[in-house]
């Protein structure tokens, strides 16, 4: 991705103009990758805003020749992954304590009935195992790419693959049945 | 993998998001607020690893100078001062004991007293 480095430069000094150019340069790109987790557009615009104010608070730890757009990537995969920690977290809880007609609810309605499943069997798995696949197949990532998005070594990404494929297989085989 | 689920990412690769119009300046607003918020503290600056042993040895200081405020340091009259006392002539008080300094015709009382015990 082509863009100015002096924009970089300009933002960490704490230029106005240059922080908005960097907003509306990068904006598409967070907005792409966090569409890949989130369903709602609100989800997606809140979580945008915070991987950008977050952009912000740690601006000054990029070096101008750095990577920037891989910063970033790795920045808004980060905040999406607390997120769907969270999420998952609560929906757990929802469906052990709380009640079950709040649990179905959750379920996107509206969908062919096999993409439903499939996006069932893919929200029901863990978002270390999730957000690697999601940046596999639909993202179509290289492994070395996740490896540097996610912070993690690229044996580890063909681990985790391997886990959420067989998963995902296993969970959508049972449905079938 | 199977054609189903390929189908199934093929079709996620179209579900995107794009920035509204006034993305942007929401950003900013966010941005300008924030750092209203984060103009830092003292305690901000510790490492938080730090904070909880930092709030104990602040504990015990404030503890330590509120007993050295509150509670006197020496009694007013110990409890060997006292029974000295009991025993001292009243000339043998004033020299010893840091009583107030009786007035003329008292301590003219005392010397001529004195001599006669």
């Amino acid at each position: 991705m082509n863009f100015d480095r002096e924009l970089i430069v300009r933002a960490q000094a704490g230029d106005r103009e240059a922080q908005e150019s960097l907003v509306r340069a990068f904006s598409p790109m967070v907005f792409r990758l966090i569409s890949r987790f989130f369903r709602s557009r609100e989800d997606v615009e809140d979580l945008a805003q915070d991987v950008f104010v977050k952009m912000f608070g740690r601006i000054d730890q990029v070096r101008p020749d750095e990577n920037f757009p891989g910063w970033l990537q790795r920045v808004t995969v980060n905040t999406c992954y607390d997120e769907l920690r969270k999420t998952r977290r609560r929906r757990l809880a929802l469906e052990t304590y709380g009640p079950h007609e709040i649990a179905e609810r959750t379920v996107q309605p509206k969908e062919p009935e096999d993409f439903g499943k499939a996006r069932q069997a893919l929200q029901a798995l863990d978002p270390k195992l999730r957000i690697p696949l999601i940046l596999k197949e639909v993202e179509e990532m290289s492994v070395e790419e996740i490896a540097k998005t996610m912070g993690i070594t690229q044996t580890n990404v063909k681990v985790r693959l391997f886990r959420a494929r067989k998963k995902l297989a296993a969970s959508l085989g049972s449905t079938k049945k | 993998m199977n054609s189903d689920l390929n189908n199934f990412f093929k079709e996620e690769q179209k579900h995107v998001f794009e920035p509204g119009p006034y993305f942007t300046q929401r950003v900013m607003a966010q941005l300008a607020s924030a750092k209203e918020q984060l103009t830092p503290s003292v305690w901000d600056v510790l490492p938080s690893a730090i904070r909880p042993i930092m709030a104990v040895a602040l504990v015990v200081l404030f503890g330590v100078l509120a007993v050295q405020i509150l509670v006197p340091v020496e009694p007013v009259r110990g409890a060997i001062e006292a029974y000295n006392r009991q025993d001292l002539s009243p000339s043998e008080q004033l020299l010893l004991v840091d009583a107030p300094s009786p007035e003329g015709a008292e301590i003219e009382e005392i010397l001529i007293l004195e001599p006669m015990q």
